[in-house]
């Protein structure tokens, strides 16, 4: 009978041992060396709120009191103001106070609480102006086609994602768009081992006002590095993807005197937002476990966590008029996605600050 | 009162026997469903396809024990390793998940997780019961295989 007892009481605790290590050592796996097994969560935003735009050439510019903007690159100077609640829209104008001083080139603006920047990459422009009034004031110029994406921070400053296309590289630079000064780090973007050429670290600018915070999201690679307000202190967030570095190589075509890739590239990262403590990450990559029929009726945004660099779960954003999403944005608790003439406007059911 | 427990123990038994037939071959019929559910299980994403192998080749061998006098006792302690790490399993889910995920189908299908907890602890519960109690009564009808029972573990 006591040994009895003893087998029973051995195989009860033996068994709980194990499923409590499972867990434990799960957790950890999943959370910083997840090897690509996405964590589903149902239902983390309210019903996608899908409309149709009148047009496939708008971008996202950003919201303010539940306004969405959206900028249109086939029109620079006009966009549209959705209301994320009456899901109505308005056309908006915006002026430029000398706008024909220059040949414009590849305007694009968005907006940062209630004002507005406006620039254009080819001729290094910047204007500034508020939503209310929509007219744009010339602030600062730097060099023409020395960078090609921005972020905006509070206190006039810009951080520029600037290349060289003589050195072939691509870094990240500050600029001050009230005194104009402009400086560039080098190497911000390079790491050891890897490509280091303007294609192979292409990827993303992102700003996190909460934790004020700087992103970088690589589209080659399973990584993103988050760099503080001066653009020091660089941290690796590492992805769930398995890719570590991109799948092509840049080869010189003498001949032609042109660089072209040796494979077609595979996004790790597709399109990229953050609001609160988190980074949204959209991605068309398959995980372990996964069901394949979902890729044709979803997106797939990955959530990871800036404070500690972790991955925190998964959702299906499930296509509106069959239309997968090609950019995304957060703010606030809305996530906003784009896709052909799609827009979607979801909100986050739980705070994404606490 | 003798033949009343063996009949009652025996069916006992028989339910296990089917319980986990029923649990393993209804996982085994959409197979690849029951890896992607293992895999989004908030605690054990990490290790689902060996443990979507285990518990499914386990609930088989399991069974088969339990149809067999000679390896029925170790049978037994092997069902109540395995209800045991459901039940810790479930306890884990409901305390410690950062979410609940929907139920998981299987024979339980429409029973809450708070009911799946409950029905858990009580078939541990009879196993032990029965475990304790085949020391006292025949548990096989083979007197040898009876006299020489704490060998077999």
């Amino acid at each position: 009978m006591k040994k009895k007892i003893f087998y029973i009481v051995l195989t009860m605790v033996i068994s709980s041992a194990v499923v409590v290590g499972l867990f434990v050592s799960s957790e950890h796996i999943m959370k910083r060396e997840n090897p690509f097994t996405r964590r589903f969560l149902p239902h983390p935003v309210t019903d996608n709120q899908g409309m149709e735009l009148p047009y496939n050439s708008y971008y996202i510019a950003g919201i303010h009191n539940d306004e969405i903007y959206l900028g249109n690159h086939s029109a620079p100077l006009h966009g549209l103001s959705v209301n994320s609640k009456s899901a109505v829209a308005d056309t908006i104008a915006l002026k430029l106070e000398d706008v024909s001083k220059y040949p414009f080139q590849s305007i694009k603006w968005r907006t940062s609480g209630d004002s507005i920047l406006l620039h254009d990459s080819g001729l290094g422009l910047f204007y500034k102006g508020n939503i209310s009034k929509k007219i744009l004031v010339h602030k600062t110029t730097v060099s023409p086609g020395s960078y090609s994406s921005i972020t905006t921070m509070n206190n006039n400053k810009i951080v520029l994602r600037a290349f060289n296309s003589k050195k072939n590289n691509v870094t990240l630079g500050m600029l001050n768009s009230k005194s104009g000064t402009l400086n560039i780090q080098e190497a911000l973007l390079d790491e050891e081992g890897q490509p280091q050429d303007l294609f192979s670290n292409d990827g993303i600018l992102l700003y996190n006002e909460h934790l004020n915070k700087i992103i970088y999201v690589f589209y080659y690679k399973n990584k993103s590095f988050i760099f503080d307000s001066e653009l020091t202190n660089r941290q690796v967030l590492k992805n769930i993807d398995t890719i570590s570095r991109p799948n092509f190589k840049i080869e010189y075509l003498k001949q032609r005197q042109e660089l072209k890739m040796s494979e077609k590239p595979i996004y790790v990262n597709k399109a990229a937002a953050t609001a609160g403590n988190y980074l949204f990450i959209l991605s068309d990559r398959m995980g372990k476990n996964e069901r394949r029929e979902m890729y044709d009726q979803a997106d797939i945004i990955d959530v990871y966590d800036v404070r500690d660099l972790t991955y925190s779960y998964s959702f299906y954003m499930h296509h509106f008029k069959n239309t997968p999403i090609t950019e995304i944005y957060a703010d606030g608790d809305y996530l906003i996605s784009t896709g052909g003439t799609i827009l979607n406007i979801t909100r986050f059911k739980k705070s994404l600050y606490e | 009162m003798r033949n009343i427990l063996s009949i009652s123990r025996k069916a006992v038994i028989y339910f296990f026997i089917i319980l986990f037939v029923y649990a393993a071959v209804s996982k085994l019929a959409d197979f690849e469903n029951f890896r992607v559910q293992v895999a989004q299980s908030p605690l054990l994403s990490a290790f689902a396809t060996f443990i979507a192998y285990t518990t499914v080749i386990g609930e088989l061998v399991i069974a088969l024990m339990l149809c067999f006098q000679k390896s029925r006792l170790l049978g037994l302690y092997l069902f109540l390793g395995f209800m045991t790490a459901f039940t810790v399993y479930i306890f884990l889910i409901l305390n410690y998940s950062p979410f609940v995920p929907c139920s998981c189908g299987g024979v339980l299908e429409d029973l809450g997780w708070w009911e799946h907890l409950w029905f858990n602890g009580v078939v541990c519960l009879v196993t032990v019961i029965i475990i304790l109690l085949s020391n006292h009564f025949n548990f096989c009808l083979d007197t040898k295989v009876t006299k020489n029972q704490d060998s077999i573990f």
